[in-house]
C-alpha cells in the first residue's frame, strides 16, 4: 500500500484527539475518499466467478444445453451473498449461474465450481477423494488444498491473491484450463 | 451470518464466542463496501490489494464486555518465553513477576500470588486451582506457537463461566491440529541460563483429521535476590503433549488433547519454626509439579444452532511450601446455542465438576490443611438470551445458577446493552453479579506468619487459619464501552468501570490461646479469615491499533484503578484496606511492530507500571525489543532484549510472606525456529 506516513501520521494524531475527547463523528467522516484496498473475500469471489470462463468442462458434464452452471460453497460460506450478487443474471454459453450452499461432498457431483471452506479443512482429503471422477473444478483457500487433491488454491502473497493449480487433478478430470489461467498461476505437478 | 459454526473446528473458541453473544461477520462485513469485480480480468485481480479482517477484529467488533484479543503475530512478535510475560501486554492486566517461576497476576486490582479473582482457561479447561484459590504459574505450560490466540476479558465473566470469574477471564485457546502441520523445532537461548527446546510434528490423522505431538524442555538459572544474594528459584520442566481434531462430517468435529508437565524447581520460602531460634529464617524449598490433563470435545452444528459436549480430567502432583498437594478435577460441560429464533439468539448449558485433593505436610514448616483431604462437587447451570431489539441495537441477559459445597446456591445474573453500527462504532453498557466462591484454603489453610514478642508472656505465634463460617466474596459490576475504527487504520477502544465489593475476605484477629506443640506450651495469636471488608474500585481502560503502514503497525494501552477498600467497624484487620497499594494505579503501555524488506521484523514496546505503595515496590518502565530474520522461509531466528531501559527491577511482593521476591533482570534471549 502506498502511504505518506507523514500525513498518516498527522492524520493519526488528530483522529486520536478527536476521539479521546469523544469527538469521533468528526474522525469517522474523515475517511480517505477512495479505498486503496478490497475485502480479501470480494476478490476471492471475483476469481471463483472468473474460472468459469478459464476452465473448460468435458462434453457430459451438463445434462442439457440449458442447464444451470453451478457454484457451490462447502462448509462455512465466507462470501456473504457476494457470489449471488456477482451471477445474478448471468449465464455462460447459454447455462445460467446458480450458486448453492452445500454440507457434504457427496452433493457436490453436480457442480461445476466448488469452493471448499477452511472450516472444511479438516477433511479437505475425504471431499477430494469423494470428488474423484466428476469433473469439479475445486477451489480452496488454506494451504495444503492442492497437495490433498485439490484443483485451486487461492492464497494470499503480500497482501495480493495468488493461485496454485494441481494441474495433475485436472487432467484427471478431464478439466481444460486455458493457457491465460496457467500462465498466472503456480503450477504444482 | 455465521455465528458458532463458524467456531466449530476451532474448538473451545466456540464456546466463548456463543456465550458473549458474539456474531462473526466475516461475510456480511465484506458486503458494506460492493465493489462490482465481475468486468475485471485475472490479471487485474491478481494486482487488486486485500485486507482481510483478522479473527481478532472480528471478535472484538460487537461484544458488549471488555476484550482484549492477543494475536499470533503478537505472541511471536513479543519474543516473550512464557504466558505470563504475554499477558503484559493486555491493557488492565497486573503482571509482577515475584521470581524466575512465581508470578502474581490480576486483572483491575486485588492482585496476590494466588490472585483468586481471575479465571484462567487453556481450551476450555480451568487451571484454577480450587485448592489454594489460584493458578500455580510455574506450572502452567503451552508451547507459543501452538497458542491462537489469548482473550482477556476484563470484568466479571460469572454468568458464563461462574464462580471465580469476577474481575477478569484469561482464556487461552491453541491451534486447531489442521494448522499445526509439518515439523516445528526451535531453540532459545539467553541470559540467566534461559534454555528451551521444543520439538513439534503434526500430520494427517485419516482423511477428515490432523494431529500434532510435541516434547518441550525449559529451563533457568535462578535469579539474585535485591541484596545481590542467589535467589535459588530456578527451574527446569518437561513437557510432553498432543492434540488431535478431526470433522468427521459437515456437523460433527471432535478434538481431543492431554499433555504431561513436570517442573523441578526451588523457592527461597519464609519460614517460621515457633519453638527454635531463629524463629524466622528465609529456607530454600523444593518446588516439584507433576501434572496431567487430558480433554475431550464434541462439537456437533444443527439445523439451528449448535452444541457442544465437553470432558476433562486433571491431576497434579505438587510439592510446594514444605506440603505435598494432590488434586483431580473431572469436568463435564454441556452448550446449546439455539440461533435463528425470531430475534433471539440463546446459548444455555449445564457444568458439573468434582476436585478432590489431598494436602499432607512434609516438614515442619508446612503450609497444611486442617481438614486434610475433601471431595468438592459445584453444578451449574447457565442461560443468556441476545435479543436484537433492532438492526443496530442488541440486548443480552443472561445467569448462571450453581451449586457449591460450601455456600450452597449462587445466583450470578448479567445484562449487557450494545448499540452497534456498520461494524465500525460500537457503544455498550454491562451490569453484572459475581462471586468468587470459598474454596479448601479458605475453610482449613493453616500457616504460621511469624513470631512476635508479647509482654510478660515471651513469644506469640501468628497463625492464619482458615474459617469453615467463610462466605461467599460478591461484587456488583457497571461498565461502559466504546470502540471506533477511524478510517482503515485506526481502531480505539474504551472503558470506564465502577466495582463494588461485598464481604470481601479480611484477616481477623482471633482469641489467643495455648497450644502444645512438639511437648512445649506455645502461645498462638490466631489470624481468621472474615468476611469483614468491602470494596469500591472505578477506573478506565483505553487502547488503540494504528496500522500506519502495510508493514509498521502500533499498539498503545493506558489503564488506570482506583481502588478503596474498607473494614467493617467492628473488624480488628488493619491490612486489608491497605490492598489498595498492591495494584499499580495507572499502567501505560506502547508497541511497535515493524517489517523491513519482508523478511526483517523489528518490534519494540514499553510499559510503565506505576509504584504498589503497600509493597513498597517503585514505579518501573520495561523496554523489550525484538529483531527477527527470515533466512529462509522456514526459518527464523529472533534475538530478544528484556528489561533493556534497566540493569534490574522487583515487581512485587508476596505480602502472605510465603514466598521472597528476586529481581527481574537484563536479559538477552536468541531464538532460532525451523519449519518444515
Amino acid at each position: 500500500m502506498k502511504s505518506r506516513p507523514s500525513l498518516g501520521f498527522v492524520r493519526g494524531v488528530i483522529l486520536l484527539t478527536a476521539a479521546a475527547v469523544g469527538w469521533d463523528a468528526a474522525a469517522g467522516g474523515a475517511q480517505p475518499p477512495a479505498a486503496p484496498s478490497l475485502d480479501e473475500y470480494q476478490v476471492k469471489a471475483a476469481f471463483v466467478y472468473n474460472f468459469a470462463k478459464f476452465v473448460e468442462w468435458p462434453p457430459g458434464a451438463f445434462g442439457s444445453a440449458t442447464e444451470a452452471f453451478s457454484i457451490c460453497v462447502l462448509g462455512r460460506n465466507p462470501f456473504g451473498r457476494m457470489l449471488e450478487a456477482m451471477t445474478a443474471g448471468a449465464s455462460l454459453n447459454g447455462h445460467p449461474f446458480v450458486v448453492r450452499q452445500i454440507a457434504e461432498a457427496a452433493e457436490a457431483t453436480s457442480c461445476k465450481i466448488l469452493f471448499v471452506s477452511s472450516s472444511e479443512r479438516l477433511r479437505y482429503r475425504a471431499i477430494l477423494t469423494a470428488l474423484k471422477g466428476s469433473p469439479v473444478f475445486s477451489v480452496g483457500d488454506t494451504e495444503g488444498f492442492t497437495a490433498d487433491g485439490g484443483v485451486a488454491e487461492l492464497r494470499l502473497e503480500e497482501g495480493k491473491v495468488r493461485i496454485e493449480l494441481n494441474t495433475r487433478v485436472a487432467k484427471e478430470e478431464d478439466l481444460r484450463i486455458s493457457s491465460r489461467l496457467m500462465s498466472l498461476a503456480h503450477s504444482q505437478k | 451470518m455465521s455465528t458458532l459454526h463458524g467456531f466449530g473446528a476451532v474448538g473451545s473458541g466456540g464456546f466463548f464466542a456463543a456465550a458473549l453473544g458474539l456474531t462473526l461477520t466475516m461475510g456480511a462485513a465484506a458486503q458494506t463496501a460492493p465493489q462490482n469485480l465481475t468486468g475485471r480480468s485475472l490479471e487485474d485481480l491478481m494486482n487488486v490489494e486485500v485486507t482481510s479482517v483478522s479473527k481478532k477484529e472480528q471478535t472484538l467488533s460487537k461484544t458488549p464486555a471488555a476484550v482484549y484479543v492477543i494475536g499470533q503475530d503478537d505472541i511471536k512478535r513479543s519474543g516473550a518465553t512464557n504466558v505470563p510475560d504475554l499477558l503484559r501486554m493486555a491493557p488492565g492486566v497486573e503482571v509482577a513477576q515475584i521470581a524466575s517461576n512465581q508470578w502474581a497476576i490480576s486483572v483491575r486490582g486485588f492482585n496476590a500470588i494466588y490472585s483468586n479473582k481471575v479465571l484462567v482457561l487453556v481450551d476450555g479447561r480451568a487451571v484454577y486451582v480450587t485448592s489454594f484459590s489460584g493458578v500455580f504459574w510455574d506450572a502452567m505450560d503451552i508451547p507459543l506457537e501452538d497458542i491462537d490466540r489469548i482473550e482477556v476479558i476484563r470484568g466479571p465473566g460469572g454468568t458464563v463461566w461462574g464462580a471465580n470469574a469476577v474481575n477478569g477471564v484469561i482464556s487461552i485457546i491453541t491451534k486447531n491440529a489442521a494448522d499445526t502441520k509439518g515439523a516445528l523445532v526451535t531453540a532459545t537461548a539467553g541470559a540467566q541460563g534461559v534454555n528451551e527446546e521444543l520439538l513439534q510434528y503434526g500430520g494427517h490423522a485419516g482423511s477428515r483429521g490432523a494431529y500434532r505431538a510435541f516434547a518441550k524442555y525449559a529451563s533457568m538459572d535462578s535469579a539474585r535476590f535485591p541484596n545481590g544474594e542467589d535467589g535459588a528459584d530456578g527451574w527446569r520442566k518437561v513437557h510432553a503433549g498432543f492434540r488431535a481434531d478431526w470433522r468427521l462430517s459437515a456437523e460433527n468435529s471432535v478434538s481431543v488433547q492431554g499433555g504431561l508437565v513436570n517442573v523441578d524447581g526451588g523457592a527461597t520460602r519464609n519460614v517460621i519454626f515457633p519453638g527454635t531460634q531463629p524463629f524466622q529464617t528465609a529456607i530454600n524449598t523444593l518446588l516439584k509439579d507433576l501434572s496431567g490433563d487430558v480433554l475431550a470435545r464434541w462439537d456437533r452444528t444443527l439445523r439451528n444452532g449448535s452444541t457442544s459436549l465437553q470432558l476433562y480430567d486433571s491431576a497434579t502432583r505438587r510439592h510446594d511450601a514444605g506440603s505435598l498437594l494432590d488434586t483431580n478435577v473431572t469436568d463435564i460441560d454441556f452448550s446449546h446455542h439455539l440461533t435463528g429464533w425470531m430475534r433471539h439468539d440463546i446459548v444455555w448449558g449445564l457444568d458439573f465438576r468434582i476436585t478432590h485433593d489431598n494436602i499432607l505436610p512434609e516438614s515442619a514448616y508446612s503450609v497444611r490443611f486442617t481438614v486434610p483431604s475433601r471431595t468438592v462437587k459445584l453444578f451449574s447451570t447457565f442461560a443468556q438470551d441476545e435479543i436484537r431489539l433492532s438492526k443496530s441495537l442488541s440486548l443480552t441477559v443472561g445467569s448462571k445458577i450453581e451449586h457449591n459445597d460450601f455456600t450452597g446456591v449462587e445466583i450470578e445474573p448479567s445484562a449487557q446493552l450494545i448499540w452497534a453500527r456498520n461494524d465500525r462504532r460500537s457503544l455498550w453498557f454491562s451490569a453484572a453479579k459475581a462471586i468468587r466462591q470459598p474454596d479448601r484454603s479458605d475453610y482449613s489453610i493453616q500457616y504460621d506468619l511469624a513470631v512476635v514478642p508479647v509482654p510478660g508472656v515471651g513469644n506469640g505465634v501468628v497463625r492464619v487459619l482458615g474459617n469453615p463460617q467463610f462466605r461467599a466474596e460478591r461484587v456488583r459490576d457497571f461498565e461502559a464501552g466504546y470502540r471506533t475504527q477511524a478510517g482503515r487504520r485506526i481502531s480505539l477502544d474504551f472503558t470506564a468501570f465502577l466495582q463494588l465489593y461485598r464481604s470481601l475476605e479480611s484477616n481477623e484477629q482471633g482469641l489467643p490461646y495455648v497450644a502444645t506443640e512438639n511437648g512445649a506450651p506455645l502461645l498462638i495469636l490466631p489470624v481468621l479469615f472474615g468476611n469483614k471488608a468491602q470494596a469500591t474500585n472505578y477506573g478506565f481502560e483505553a487502547f488503540g491499533t494504528w496500522n500506519v503502514t502495510r508493514a509498521w503497525k502500533i499498539n498503545a494501552g493506558y489503564s488506570s484503578l482506583r481502588m478503596k477498600v474498607t473494614v467493617d467497624p467492628a473488624s480488628t484487620d488493619t491490612v486489608t484496606p491497605r490492598e489498595s497499594g498492591n495494584s499499580p494505579s495507572q499502567q501505560i503501555q506502547m508497541r511497535s511492530s515493524l517489517t523491513l524488506r519482508k523478511n526483517v521484523e523489528c518490534d519494540g514496546s514499553f510499559k510503565y507500571v506505576t509504584a504498589l505503595n503497600t509493597l513498597g515496590v517503585p514505579g518501573y518502565g520495561r523496554l523489550d525489543s525484538r529483531v527477527a530474520w527470515h533466512p529462509l522461509e522456514a526459518m527464523e531466528l529472533s534475538l530478544t532484549g528484556q528489561n533493556l531501559n534497566s540493569h534490574s527491577h522487583v515487581e512485587f511482593l508476596d505480602n502472605s510472606g510465603l514466598s521472597l521476591r528476586t529481581v527481574v533482570a537484563r536479559s538477552v534471549i536468541a531464538k532460532i525456529s525451523l519449519r518444515f
